[in-house]
């Protein structure tokens, strides 16, 4: 029992190290929106790999509180295996079960069943596009991006793009893919046509990039891990190739500028400010601190905002609060940690197992 | 295939040099011991077994369990906490509740614990295979070595036919295209005796089944369940002199099943493949006030694991040699001492570790036992120490006796300490693994009374026992930094009681009526750190409450027997916050008929499991079966004289 679970876990932890998905990527492409408010935020409980004990958490400002196991006390049944994130598109939340294969739908606020999208293989994220759909990454045997009608909730078209396709943002008429690597390794973005649903090219930036942001100017920005191997006598890790994070030409066909982070050490999520001047990169397996990125001079912070290792961050859209979430077993609760803009921490709650993804809930007033 | 040819070299190299030394002067063989006994209990050391509560299968069952694996036969007819990952699928035993790697298992004095993960798939063992099944409650580290930290479990395959020929085929056929069949063929003279045992089986798993954990609770049929095997056991027995005797026993098998996705998921491509050999060669004898066993033996498995979707293919092969040799001398009818040397090598190829690993093991164990034949009391006392790479690790020991109170009332109390050593993976895992890792150590002390009244038409048995074990640097993994590495740091208190009574009346010489019950209470907590969020709390999957009772009632060939098995409540989170997995009640059914001509017996037997359709789930979110049918034939033929 144990050998197998063990096996679950290095898969798990070796090979597919969970990205974070905080910012509403898509809200740069509809400026009426003012956020004035963020009420709370939700929190993505993975699970233990293989245990179908994944669970949705919710933090809640005014009450100062945090409520677990939130679907299960509302659906009575249980959410599935390894939550990988978590979208909200209109008044639907919609929860990737990487381990599933499916994304639940559920009604906000609420929480009750809506709905599941089925037909898909190791999902892991969503972004949302105009007209009702969403596009949902895949690690699949190839990896693919499904376009799926939200009325209906089946799949209108799945699309190749390259390895184990991790995070996405929409630019104009594109949806752009970072093609993340999964279990092998890839260095490319794919760019989508949204109007002819295909893969128009690929764009070459550093090895397996994983998280893909838009700054204030509108330029794109791809947080790029590096490639790392073990060393097949000693087992020690091999840094092959260096993290960095490249910006795309704005005509997307190429990269324009490339920073590199490090050679030894491997970041996994990107983030930004409210007014987006400012991105952030940290958390993932491994990773200490958070550190501050400034796109218009390109210049990284020596020292981190928070000198702490995480397993997720993100930045509140409304008061940049900084809010990281720490799993400290895939057996036991983990905790989520508030930190000022700052990095001064405010307060520290306990979660459900493995907490990888936040996701704010704002509202105009 | 040449280091497997090299074995087996070895081990006949290593069994004929000790055959050599065989002192032919054909004396009597002592009163106290036969051949016979040597055989069945296929160890000495199980005369200073003094757990406080033991359980034998009887033959019958196992015979009739026709087309079962142990992890059926168990669930069936014992109160041991065996828990499965859905139907076919990977079986552990917890005893007392210790962890599933708490449970060493013997197959005619071999270890089958896996070297490199410490566990046995129960689900992988065919009862056609089997002879004897024996369970013992408790530690017994000095007796059984490491692994026997909750309990025992002996299963035998017994080489020693009758003279004459045998012939027995076993056809099963069930609900959800379960197909067995099965041929034992044994045949013996006075000097030889040969055996050979074959079976195949082939199931498509796709039973039906409500799923509570998706959207709309559809109903669905089980996919990617379908499993196969086949497989062979041939056993040979020279009997040398009168008082010594060399058995050969080979078992091979292959087992190929797919893993259905969890009641939460939409698909699985999950494979996996098990390919075992196992080969033990023993020579026993006596001579004077001495009795002796030398045995090899040599196993392998390879493990085959496949996920198309997150693109794993793993192989673990592991392989173990065992030498072991036992001297018990008879000092006296009422005093024997007993004397064993083991000595393991075990290794592992696997893509976890930066090596094949090599192990080397060695322990001496020695054992006294003091039982008048009056049967009014007795006492052993046992000690065992194990060198593993040449460090010497915790010595072990256990004590233990009864004492007849009044008439066919006993009393007995056991107390000892228990082990067991790292796996492998958990030593060895690359980056991970942690070499510096100490075993685990339990302390258990137990309380039982046995009463026995055996009369002509009546025999009542019952049995109580309060045990209480701590264990202490139990093995589990935790994060440290960006990887996992296992350590010495749990501690278990496990504690409660056992209970089962037996009763058998002959009304008649045609009509008998059996009745069987068990209950038990167990509370197993996490100790040690007070502070510690899951101190006190119940470890996961041990049922605090067990309890079955099976009636069977018999009229000349004719058996109707009837089965009710509880299982409370089992929690599935450490901290036991969330709701736990519901207790269940599992009905079963079976009606049996003989029909004998001249030689031979024909025996039919149809059994209706989960009688009343519970739904439940043994490991959660793994689907089970509801109401099955099997339908299983066993003719057997034989000329014994």
């Amino acid at each position: 029992m144990n050998f197998r679970r063990l096996l679950y876990k290095t898969a798990l932890l070796v090979a597919c190290a969970t990205l974070f998905n905080a910012c509403e990527k898509d809200d740069d492409n509809d400026p009426k929106v003012t956020v004035t408010k963020a009420t709370g935020f939700y929190i993505t409980n993975e699970g233990a790999f293989g245990n179908s004990n994944a669970e949705l958490s919710f933090f809640n400002y005014s009450e100062n509180s945090i409520t677990n196991n939130l679907f299960k006390t509302v659906n009575n049944r249980p959410l599935g295996d390894v939550l990988q994130s978590m979208t909200i598109f209109g008044n639907k939340g919609y929860l990737v079960l990487n381990n599933s294969s499916k994304v639940e739908v559920v009604k906000l606020p609420s929480l009750k069943e809506a709905g599941v999208i089925t037909g898909l293989v190791a999902p892991r994220y969503i972004t949302t596009l105009p007209n009702g759909k969403i596009a949902v990454s895949e690690w699949n045997t190839q990896g693919s991006v499904s376009i799926i009608d939200t009325n209906t909730l089946s799949v209108v078209k799945s699309i190749p793009v390259g390895t184990g396709p991790e995070k996405m943002v929409v630019k104009g008429n594109y949806l752009l893919v970072a093609n993340g690597g999964g279990f092998a390794v890839d260095s490319t973005i794919s760019v989508i046509d949204l109007t002819t649903l295909t893969e128009v090219r690929k764009i070459k930036v550093g090895y397996n990039p994983k998280d893909i942001e838009v700054d204030n100017n509108g330029t794109v920005w791809v947080l790029s891990y590096g490639y790392v191997t073990y060393d097949m006598i000693t087992w020690e890790m091999i840094h092959l190739k260096p993290s960095s994070l490249s910006s795309l030409s704005s005509d997307l066909t190429s990269v324009s500028a490339t920073v590199k982070i490090a050679d030894q050490t491997h970041p996994q999520y990107l983030e930004c400010s409210a007014d987006k001047k400012t991105l952030f990169y940290g958390g993932g397996y491994g990773f200490q601190g958070i550190f501050k990125f400034n796109p218009s001079t390109k210049t990284i912070d020596s020292t981190p905002v928070i000198d702490k290792a995480f397993y997720g961050f993100a930045i509140n859209p409304v008061t940049n609060e900084i809010v990281g979430t720490e799993a400290p077993s895939f057996t036991l609760p983990g905790t989520v940690y508030r930190y000022t803009s700052a990095g001064v921490e405010i307060a520290n709650y306990s979660t459900g197992i493995g907490p990888n993804n936040i996701v704010f809930v704002t509202v105009q007033e | 295939m040449r280091r497997l040819l090299f074995f087996i070299s070895l081990l006949t190299t290593f069994t004929c040099l000790a055959g050599n030394k065989i002192d032919n002067d054909g004396a009597k063989p002592d009163s106290i011991i036969n051949l016979k006994e040597v055989a069945i209990v296929s160890s000495s050391l199980h005369s200073l077994n003094t757990s406080t509560f033991q359980l034998t299968i009887p033959s019958k069952l196992i015979a009739r369990s026709g087309g079962q694996s142990l992890q059926e036969l168990l669930s069936s007819n014992t109160s041991l906490t065996v828990n499965q990952y859905g139907n076919g699928g990977l079986s552990t035993v917890s005893i007392r509740g210790a962890g599933s790697g708490h449970t060493a298992v013997l197959w005619n004095g071999v270890s089958l614990q896996s070297p490199m993960n410490g566990g046995v798939n129960f689900s992988l063992i065919p009862t056609i295979l089997l002879d004897e099944v024996a369970i013992s409650h408790g530690g017994q580290g000095s007796l059984y070595g490491s692994g026997s930290v909750g309990g025992t479990i002996q299963l035998n395959t017994l080489a020693d036919v009758p003279a004459g020929l045998g012939v027995s085929l076993v056809l099963n056929s069930g609900s959800f295209s379960n197909y067995f069949s099965g041929l034992k063929v044994n045949y013996g003279t006075k000097k030889i005796a040969f055996s050979i045992r074959t079976f195949w089986q082939d199931a498509k798993n796709n039973f039906e089944f409500t799923n509570d954990a998706k959207y709309g609770h559809p109903t669905e049929k089980l996919q990617n369940g379908e499993f196969n095997q086949y497989g062979a056991l041939a056993s040979f027995l020279y009997k040398i002199t009168n008082n010594q005797q060399f058995t050969i026993r080979a078992w091979g098998q292959y087992h190929n099943k797919n893993l259905p996705p969890l009641m939460t998921n939409e698909i699985s491509k999950q494979n996996e493949k098990n390919s075992d050999l196992r080969i033990s060669a023993d020579w026993m004898g006596n001579h004077n006030q001495f009795q002796w066993t030398i045995q090899s033996a040599f196993l392998s498995n390879k493990n085959h694991f496949v996920d198309s979707i997150t693109k794993t293919d793993a192989i673990n092969l592991g392989k173990t040699l065992q030498n072991r040799a036992e001297l018990t001398w008879f000092l006296h009818p009422e005093h024997r001492l007993v004397v064993q040397l083991l000595h393991l090598m075990e290794q592992g190829e696997s893509d976890n570790y930066s090596n094949n690993i090599t192990r080397h093991r060695i322990s001496l164990m020695a054992g006294y036992r003091l039982a008048p034949e009056n049967g009014r009391y007795s006492f052993a006392v046992s000690g065992r120490e194990e060198l593993v790479e040449g460090s010497l690790k915790q010595p072990t020991f256990s004590a233990g006796g009864s004492l007849r109170v009044i008439k066919h009332l006993d009393i007995q109390a056991n107390i000892s300490k228990s082990y067991r050593i790292p796996t492998l993976n958990d030593l060895y895992w690359a980056v991970w693994g942690n070499p510096n890792l100490k075993p685990e150590i339990g302390f258990n002390q137990d309380l039982g009374v046995h009463f026995l009244r055996e009369k002509e038409n009546s025999t009542i048995d019952f049995n109580l026992s309060a045990f209480n074990n701590d264990v202490s640097n139990w093995i589990i993994w935790i994060p440290e930094g960006s990887i996992w590495t296992p350590k010495n740091i749990r501690k278990v208190h496990a504690r409660g009681f056992e209970s089962k009574a037996s009763l058998k009346y002959y009304f008649s010489k045609n009509w008998n009526i059996h009745l069987n019950a068990s209950y038990q209470f167990t509370k197993t907590t996490q100790s040690g750190d007070k502070d510690a969020p899951a101190y006190n709390k119940q470890l996961i999957y041990i049922p605090k409450n067990k309890f079955t009772v099976n009636t069977s009632i018999s009229y000349k060939e004719f058996e109707l027997s009837y089965t009710y098995r509880y299982t409370g409540a089992r929690f599935t989170d450490e901290l036991n916050e969330e709701k736990a997995l519901s207790g269940y009640t599992l009905n079963d059914l079976y009606l049996l008929s003989n029909f004998t001509l001249h030689s031979n017996k024909l025996s039919i037997k149809l059994s209706v499991n989960n009688l009343l359709d519970t739904k439940y789930q043994s490991v959660a979110w793994y689907p089970m079966p509801g109401r099955n049918y099997l339908f299983s034939i066993i003719w057997s033929y034989n000329n014994f004289k």
